[in-house]
């Protein structure tokens, strides 16, 4: 749920809740007024034609249905005794309207002048005050949903412009990768919170990236400086070796030296490409045929592991064209490739399969490779592989990375590699 | 043949010195940018070998220079950058050929001896040995006149050899000459004793004078027999 949402919504009950009491109470205390106010005129009433009827007894047995109806009932002396006023809704037959009419009716006693206890009962036709509440109550609703309405539309307005600095703050840590520029992100929004934090996240970012153009031009320029010692050793090793005079002991510790040499130049090679290509310094792109790579790599690959005795198929089911660096392209295909010849036990079976928008390498092996392991540098799986430099698959991920390919692996007895080529 | 090498790491330049010197080759070295401004104005040389990084100006710069001058030396250029910006950029510039440190010296002095077939003989670029005659162009091998049908795998090797005859080649560097980037410290090169089986005796069923010769422990050496 988003937070503009769950903000919202909460407001928004608990606004519902305490309006929707705050309406009840109001339209009660409204309603008692006006029965009040009926009350009020029918006790005046009562007093005015007591006074009368006090005045002229006569009144006594007369009965007025004009304005407001009364009649007067002799009581005895015991219904006197404990007699209460009260106030009542009724109906009344109305024979000029033919119809009933509601009524707010109020019984009292009183001594005549005769001595004797009357009932007094008087009518007041509600029409007008029922008519008063119905509309009342029609207003109130109306100004209930209006003033909702309104509060809901503005708060959210509000919460909308509050919001905005998180959600562009937002917006803006998802943008971010590293090694390339950082999009604008507003130093100084007018809420300080806000502002403390869009600087703690541009400083933080800042750093981030400073530690990482550090240790990346740290890889690169460690493997340019180690390739010219590295060039010196292994020249100083060819020409030693041409020497006549050497023994076969002498041949054989000279060409360890050269293999080691040897093993720390490809090393150094391997970072080395692995910073170039994190650093985006291969730019050049083009339609890149892979079935091409692919079929050019199986002239060369198979020769290498021919001791396995591995069978191989090729099956191009279409053709795979990539847009991206040729010389990446060629990179990405070979260690995938050469990744599956190295791990296949001997006399395994590996299939590659090449549709319009991918490659699926699968070859045999004993267990499944551990995902969030394989991708990391130096990783040298469980079993051991005399002298693999464990970057031929980082290398795989940053090409797959730089081109959002997406590259998927799954173990169902072999191996499969499944490099989709169709940007994500 | 005259060779310029223009390099400032003072045991690289050394290096490559004694070794071009045994392929009797007359070499004259630069270790910075002034130093080689001023041999390309006043001599005229076979090749150059030519390091991108120097002190006081960039390699780069010399090449500009040589092409002003318009001369006809040939240019290697020899990098530790190994970028292909770099490689782009020289060979626009008019450099012949580029070979990133750290490279095999063999594989340099194939590169050399090429380049100087190519200028030399004015399109004729065979090399001949003894009785066998290697056309780079056309990827053909004659024997006494007579073509040997080889594969391009068993060609490459082939003049690799040739390009270094009468010299201890490793196996890496020859694996690498023509496996390239397919191989990695990883691999064992045992592959390499079987391919050049089969060259060895292809060559020898063809009667050929320069044959293969394996050296214990570190590779092959191709010797010519005069009879």
């Amino acid at each position: 749920m988003k937070l503009l949402r769950y903000t919202h919504f909460n407001i928004s009950l608990s606004l519902f809740v305490l309006l929707s009491i705050w309406g009840g109470l109001f339209y009660y205390t409204v309603i008692n007024e006006v029965m009040d106010e009926t009350d009020d005129a029918l006790a005046n009433y009562r007093d005015i034609i007591v006074g009368k009827a006090l005045a002229d007894s006569t009144l006594l047995n007369a009965t007025d249905n004009i304005i407001h109806s009364y009649s007067f009932r002799r009581l005895t002396t015991d219904e006197a005794a404990d007699y209460k006023t009260r106030f009542y809704d009724s109906t009344m037959y109305l024979e000029t309207e033919d119809e009933f009419e509601p009524v707010r009716v109020m019984k009292s006693c009183f001594l005549a002048s005769d001595m004797n206890y009357y009932e007094l009962e008087l009518r007041l036709s509600t029409l007008e005050r029922d008519d008063l509440i119905q509309r009342i109550l029609y207003y109130l609703i109306a100004l209930y949903a209006v003033l909702l309405c309104c509060v809901l539309f503005s708060t959210r307005l509000i919460l909308q412009t509050i919001f905005r600095p998180i959600h562009l703050l937002l917006e803006w840590l998802e943008s971010l990768t590293l090694g390339q520029p950082a999009p604008y992100l507003d130093k100084n929004p007018r809420i300080r919170e806000f502002r403390t934090l869009n600087r703690a996240a541009i400083e933080m970012h800042e750093r981030v990236e400073q530690t990482y153009e550090e240790q990346k031009q740290f890889i690169e320029n460690a493997s340019h400086e180690l390739q010219t010692p590295l060039a010196i050793i292994r020249g100083k090793l060819e020409l030693l070796s041409d020497n006549e005079n050497l023994t076969e002991s002498e041949l054989e510790t000279i060409d360890d030296i050269y293999n080691s040499v040897n093993r720390a130049v490809k090393l150094n090679k391997s970072l080395l490409l692995l910073s170039r290509i994190q650093n985006a310094q291969y730019s050049e792109c083009s339609d890149v045929n892979l079935n091409m790579h692919t079929k050019e790599i199986l002239t060369f690959l198979p020769d290498l592991y021919e001791d396995k005795q591995l069978r191989y198929t090729l099956n191009e089911a279409g053709e795979c064209q990539a847009n991206m660096n040729e010389h990446l392209a060629h990179i990405l295909l070979n260690n995938l490739i050469k990744n599956a010849f190295v791990h296949t036990p001997e006399q395994g079976q590996i299939d590659i399969n090449i549709t319009s928008n991918s490659v699926e390498i699968v070859n045999d092996g004993t267990e499944a490779l551990d995902e969030n392991e394989m991708y990391k540098r130096f990783y040298k799986g469980k079993t051991l592989h005399n002298g693999s430099t464990g970057l031929g698959l980082p290398i795989v991920k940053s090409i797959c990375e730089l081109y959002h390919f997406k590259l998927q692996y799954r173990y169902d007895g072999r191996h499969h590699f499944v490099l989709n080529v169709v940007k994500e | 043949m005259k060779i310029l090498l223009v390099e400032d790491e003072k045991e690289l330049r050394d290096t490559v010195k004694t070794f071009l010197m045994k392929e009797k080759f007359v070499v004259e070295c630069a270790e910075d940018y002034p130093t080689a401004v001023s041999k390309i104005n006043d001599y005229d040389y076979d090749c150059i070998l030519l390091d991108i990084m120097l002190p006081g100006g960039s390699g780069l710069s010399v090449l500009a220079k040589l092409k002003k001058l318009r001369k006809q030396d040939s240019v290697i250029i020899i990098s530790a950058k190994n970028s292909i910006e770099d490689k782009v950029e020289g060979l626009e510039l008019g450099a012949d050929d580029y070979l990133a440190k750290p490279f095999h010296l063999a594989e340099l002095n194939a590169r050399i001896k090429s380049l100087l077939r190519r200028k030399k003989a004015g399109g004729d670029t065979s090399i001949i040995l003894g009785n066998l005659t290697l056309y780079p162009d056309t990827r053909k091998v004659t024997i006494e006149d007579k073509e040997l049908e080889l594969n391009r795998k068993e060609f490459d090797l082939l003049y690799y050899f040739v390009s270094n005859p009468n010299r201890l080649i490793n196996r890496t560097a020859l694996a690498e000459s023509v496996w390239g980037d397919h191989i990695d410290q990883a691999d064992s090169l045992d592959f390499i004793y079987s391919q050049v089986k089969n060259l060895r005796k292809k060559m020898k069923t063809a009667g050929s004078q320069a044959e293969i010769k394996s050296v214990y422990g570190l590779g092959y050496k191709l010797t010519i027999e005069t009879t």
